[in-house]
């Protein structure tokens, strides 16, 4: 998929394998972009995770350009340190057709990354499940620091 | 048929929305009643008793409108959204949002959107739905009043109320945080009962915005640029947006 083609910009290189069983070569740094204060970075998904639509601070948040975004999947943002517990989850609830809400590490198009506060809930249009909309805001630096060791507990666990 | 027009549109032009309603009424060829609410709980008993076939509704209202009752979209107003600013005496100790500690004090005029937004802009604070105790003031002045007055620590604000105070009152208040979403707006919707009459009612609204005799009464109406078309698939996706920031803790928004 043209979407997600391996990541050449500067930083630490690994290769990395999505749940889908697909593969590429991501890179990463520990350069953090600040959730800018007062807007909503938002996108809907197809009911696979397809990304169909996203806003300009989307684009300009992630660094990828609108055209890698719409039709890639929405783990094109996924950063090697979120558990794959906290996406499990993610799946499970919206599936079921319900709300989910938590704190993701978003991995940028340069390798950087940036925390939000997320709510993804499905999209239901004449009675049917046609896709999920997600939309984000600016998360609590408490929260963060708290989620970010909890994540790295997590991240540790799973890789053990 | 009625006319309902909200509480939290430009009350202060009321006149314009009974000549507006007149124009409908010339566009269509039916008859409409027009009423101005001061009042939420009054409007929401209109919607439950079948007085309102036309109205120009806040994202919250929209939602129950356009989901529970079937309401059909017609059209917003062109390139402007509703956006919110939380502001501070100019005396206060904040200067970022992230200065503040629950609980905290607010005061802002009867709007949801508003108050949803402000509500979610205070959360990088840490503070949640519980952690704000929010008074409810008649206008904007008196919001800006209780700021400087110390009554409350933060004021809710719809941008183009907080720009139009005077500059002297601005002088001596500071703004937080403005919001930047560009997606909730009011919206023009009419009941099943005109869904034969939506696209006449389009068709009607599109030639007062190309007529600049109209160009005030727009202006009056918070539409300076006109109406634009607002199809089911919008409206359905800012019902979603304001949804999603609903904060647990929330009660079940009133319906009366
Ligand atoms: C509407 C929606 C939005 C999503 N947003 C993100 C996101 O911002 N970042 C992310 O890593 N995954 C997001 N996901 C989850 C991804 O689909 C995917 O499950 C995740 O990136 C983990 O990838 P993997 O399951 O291939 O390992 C979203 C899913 C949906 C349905």
């Amino acid at each position: 998929m043209s979407s997600m083609e391996d990541m050449t910009c500067p930083g630490e290189a690994q290769q990395w394998t999505y749940y889908d069983g697909t593969s590429r070569r991501i890179v990463t740094t520990d350069q953090e972009t600040l959730f800018p204060s007062g807007e909503l970075i938002v996108s809907q998904t197809d009911t696979e995770g397809i990304i169909t639509t996203c806003n300009d601070a989307f684009v300009h948040m992630s660094g990828f350009a609108k055209e890698q975004l719409i039709g890639a999947p929405h783990s094109i943002l996924r950063h090697p340190d979120m558990p794959k517990a906290a996406f499990a989850d993610l799946w499970q609830t919206v599936s079921a057709g319900k709300r989910w809400s938590g704190y993701v590490k978003n991995l940028r198009a340069d390798g950087g990354f940036y925390w939000v506060y997320a709510t993804v809930i499905p999209k239901i249009r004449d009675g049917k499940v046609v896709g999920h909309t997600s939309v984000r805001r600016e998360p609590s630096r408490d929260k963060v620091n708290e989620l970010a060791e909890v994540y790295a507990r997590m991240v540790a666990e799973e890789r053990r | 048929m009625e006319f309902a027009i909200s509480p939290d549109v430009n009350v202060k032009n009321a006149t314009d929305w009974f000549i507006l309603n007149t124009k409908v009424q010339r566009i269509t060829g039916l008859q409409f009643h027009p009423t101005a609410y001061n009042d939420f709980a009054d409007l929401h008993a209109a919607f439950e008793e079948g007085r309102a076939d036309l109205i120009y509704a806040n994202a919250a209202d929209t939602a129950y409108l356009v989901r529970d009752k079937g309401f059909i979209p017609v059209a917003s107003a062109k390139s402007v959204a509703k956006e919110a600013v939380i502001v501070v005496s100019d005396k206060s100790p904040y200067h970022q949002i992230t200065d503040l500690k629950a609980p905290v004090t607010a005061a802002a005029t009867s709007s949801p959107d508003i108050e949803r937004l402000c509500r979610i802009m205070l959360e990088p604070a840490n503070i949640v739905y519980g952690d704000v105790e929010l008074s409810i003031r008649p206008n904007p002045v008196l919001v800006a009043k209780a700021l400087l007055q110390d009554q409350v620590q933060v004021g809710f604000f719809p941008e183009e109320a907080f720009d139009e105070l005077s500059s002297m009152v601005r002088m001596q208040l500071r703004e937080l945080v403005r919001s930047r979403i560009y997606v909730v707006k009011s919206s023009l919707l009419v009941s099943p009962r005109l869904a034969d009459q939506v696209e006449m009612l389009w068709q009607g609204l599109d030639g007062l915005s190309k007529d600049p005799a109209n160009a005030e009464l727009l202006a009056g109406l918070g539409a300076p640029d006109g109406w634009e078309r607002l199809g089911q698939e919008d409206v359905e996706f800012m019902i979603d947006l304001m949804d999603a920031l609903s904060q647990e803790g929330e009660a079940p928004r009133h319906r009366a």
